[in-house]
């Protein structure tokens, strides 16, 4: 298949720079607002949802590509799915999607990265292939509102993908009854009910936000980040605007997801992976260490 | 009450949420702010009330008050036809 939306060399070098790049326009302004109503009713139906979870659950949020029609089509789409083919070569899955909902006075969110996913549930959600010196995910976060420094856009580090600041595997306590009462130098921020700070590999280190770069977004864009690149956002301190936005999370085909696992437990919840699969977006799949999907669970085939 | 109850019931609950107290019938609730745990609880409030059920999708396809007092008298009507058969 011929690619229309390659990176251009300018974008893959600054990529490789900064570990980030965007945004790009995917859907136009009444298109985004149209699947925004629809995708904000249809998180509510959890008929075909893959994972039983009361609506409250801090990761009811995850894998909705697998049960909502919109967001099967999303995580297809050529305008995303070339870009990240020009980093991380032909043959790629989809493993994880989540929604994040800012809601007007949440707190923001830590800085982080993510090389393992382990730093919640204590187990590593992905294995990158022996020896292989890379980890983590590339990560596509689409705006379904607005994202704007005032409702809590992104931030990102620039630079930092390659060096780990965080061990994910030190733990961290969940703390539900925190969220959105702790201030860190000054900003009303945690992380879903943990704090990021523990995993820190030097306790006294802080991150020097003067070098962080705002990604303001319009309903419609989409970001394109490694999740070991350090990330954040701003609290939502807004009074009548939510902000929310989609995150798919790609990798090779080569990469084992959640290796001898069968239940993940974290954020309070816990989920059995026995309706878990990974989507092969690109390319093909010459692996047998992740169970494939090629339709969501009502029946629709994942296609471009 | 005139209107059966449902209208001043599912009024008196989202005057309670500070973030959508006083908002307009016809208003979106999700467009000015609200949550999604905001409005499950509502749900939850109304229809303890109301002692009756409607689905949160359908719920959740029309954010506004007024869209919610006719699902929740078409559930009334639906229960009470059931009642009588």
């Amino acid at each position: 298949m011929s690619k229309k939306f390659d990176l251009t060399q300018e974008e893959l070098d600054s990529f490789r720079k900064n570990g980030f790049m965007g945004p790009f326009d995917l859907y136009e302004a009444d298109e985004i607002a149209e699947k925004y109503k629809r995708i904000r009713a249809d998180i509510f139906d959890r008929s075909y949802a893959a994972y039983q979870l009361e609506h409250k659950s801090a990761i009811a949020g995850y894998d909705r590509h697998l049960d909502i029609n919109d967001l099967s089509q999303h995580i297809m789409r050529r305008e995303i799915v070339d870009k990240v083919e020009d980093i991380l070569g032909p043959d790629l899955i989809c493993w994880r999607s989540e929604m994040f909902p800012k809601y007007p006075g949440d707190e923001g969110t830590d800085w982080h990265q993510a090389d393992t996913f382990a730093h919640a549930s204590g187990k590593p959600q992905i294995r990158w292939p022996q020896n292989d010196k890379f980890g983590g995910a590339v990560t596509v976060w689409t705006a379904l509102t607005d994202a704007t420094e005032a409702n809590g856009c992104l931030r990102f580090m620039p630079g930092t993908h390659e060096e780990m600041f965080y061990d994910e595997s030190k733990g961290m306590k969940y703390s539900p009854e925190q969220v959105n009462r702790m201030e860190k130098d000054g900003v009303k921020r945690g992380f879903f009910g943990y704090d990021y700070r523990n995993l820190q590999k030097d306790p006294d280190w802080t991150p020097d936000e003067s070098k962080a770069a705002s990604m303001v977004m319009r309903a419609g864009q989409f970001v394109i980040f490694w999740s070991t690149c350090m990330h954040s956002s701003f609290p939502n301190s807004t009074t009548n605007q939510t902000r929310l936005g989609f995150t798919a999370r790609y990798v090779p085909s080569a990469v084992e997801v959640y290796p001898d696992s069968d239940v993940v437990e974290e954020y309070g919840s816990k989920i059995s992976l026995e309706n878990f699969g990974v989507v092969v977006v690109s390319g093909k799949n010459d692996y047998n260490h992740n169970r494939i999907v090629t339709r969501n669970r009502r029946g629709v085939e994942f296609k471009v | 009450m005139s209107d059966n109850g449902v209208r001043s019931t599912i009024a008196r609950f989202f005057d309670e949420k500070p973030i959508l107290k006083g908002i307009a019938p016809d208003q979106d609730f999700f467009s000015i702010g609200a949550s999604s745990l905001t409005v499950i609880d509502l749900q939850i409030q109304i229809e303890e009330a109301l002692k009756l059920s409607v689905s949160t999708s359908t719920l959740m396809g029309s954010p506004t008050v007024n869209a919610w007092v006719n699902a929740y008298e078409q559930a009334k009507s639906a229960a009470k036809e059931a009642q009588t058969a």
